[in-house]
């Protein structure tokens, strides 16, 4: 199955929920600074990756788990990557999961001044203080999604 | 073969080229079937419209204001399923406008009413179809599909 976590700019929320699914990050407890910037693509893309649909790794049942930033589209933009993966033959293999209901102000408006604005000194800290304050609902969601996952593979 | 006409709304331009590249005929937007119909663009799915001659099946797809991220995450979907790149054929349609056109259809789901949807046919017709037969044009010489 290929799992595709999605929020604004694929950089934070959903790069934050793959790492947790692929057990890059301990879910157990909240991960320092050091480690959420060591993550791969954290906070480190630009407005070239919207759309874009990266790869961070496939989990421990074979299921490839990909990032993608999809700026405010909303579910729409799920629906529509589904409806394709419909009519080709494959909607079986693909889960949409949206992280944006799981994001706290604090990310928005770090994750925009970092991002966006490219004030990383300033929205870093901003970020980061969200990112640790959306840990645990970023965990639910993840335990959902492999649960879903597994379901799916029938296992 | 898959082909999507990919625009800001799939019941608009897209629909007008779809039925282009389909009968090679412009035809009145206002009496194609699902023209201006916000019901069938609502949910974002793919809208079949028919088939060519060479049995590939011809979609219309409204991806908001953002088409060319859309077009960028839908290529690259397909890879990721495991399909090649020409079983899927995406082609954006772009006219003059075409930005207000989801704002067109919400407006549609409050205030029901036919006349709206001729407004833009009527615009369609007389200012931009011309671009679109070219759009449609160019994408059946790019992929020889004639």
């Amino acid at each position: 199955m290929k799992i595709i976590y999605h929020c604004f700019g694929g950089s934070h929320s959903s790069v934050l929920a793959a790492s947790l699914h692929l057990k890059l990050i301990d879910k157990e407890r909240l991960p320092s600074k050091c480690e959420l910037i060591a993550l791969p693509f954290f906070d480190k893309t630009n407005n070239d990756d919207f759309g874009a649909i990266r790869l961070m790794g496939n989990d421990e049942f074979g299921n490839q788990v990909f990032v993608m930033g999809k700026k405010s589209m909303g579910n729409r933009y799920a629906t529509m990557l589904e409806g394709v993966a419909e009519i080709l033959g494959g909607r079986d293999q693909l889960l949409m999961v949206n992280c944006m209901n799981r994001v706290n102000w604090f990310m928005k408006l770090g994750g925009f001044t970092s991002r966006r604005i490219g004030a990383v000194s300033i929205g870093r800290p901003i970020l980061e203080k969200g990112t640790v304050d959306a840990f645990f609902k970023l965990v639910n969601l993840v335990e959902i999604t492999r649960l879903k996952a597994m379901a799916g593979a029938g296992l | 073969m898959k082909i999507i006409f990919l625009g800001t709304t799939g019941v608009h331009h897209t629909l007008l080229a779809a039925n282009l590249y389909l009968t090679d005929e412009i035809c009145d937007p206002a009496r194609m079937q699902d023209f201006a119909d916000q019901r069938k663009d609502h949910d974002g799915k793919p809208i079949y419209v028919g088939r060519d001659e060479k049995g590939n099946e011809v979609y219309t797809l409204g991806a908001g204001k953002d088409v060319l991220m859309a077009k960028k995450s839908i290529e690259e979907l397909v890879g990721i399923l495991d399909f090649y790149p020409h079983d899927l054929l995406v082609k954006p349609i772009k006219v003059t406008g075409d930005s207000l056109f989801p704002f067109i259809n919400k407006v549609s789901t409050v205030i029901p009413s036919k006349s709206i949807g001729r407004v833009v046919a009527k615009y369609l017709k007389s200012t931009q179809i011309n671009s679109i037969a070219r759009q449609v044009q160019g994408f059946k010489d790019h992929y020889q599909l004639h």
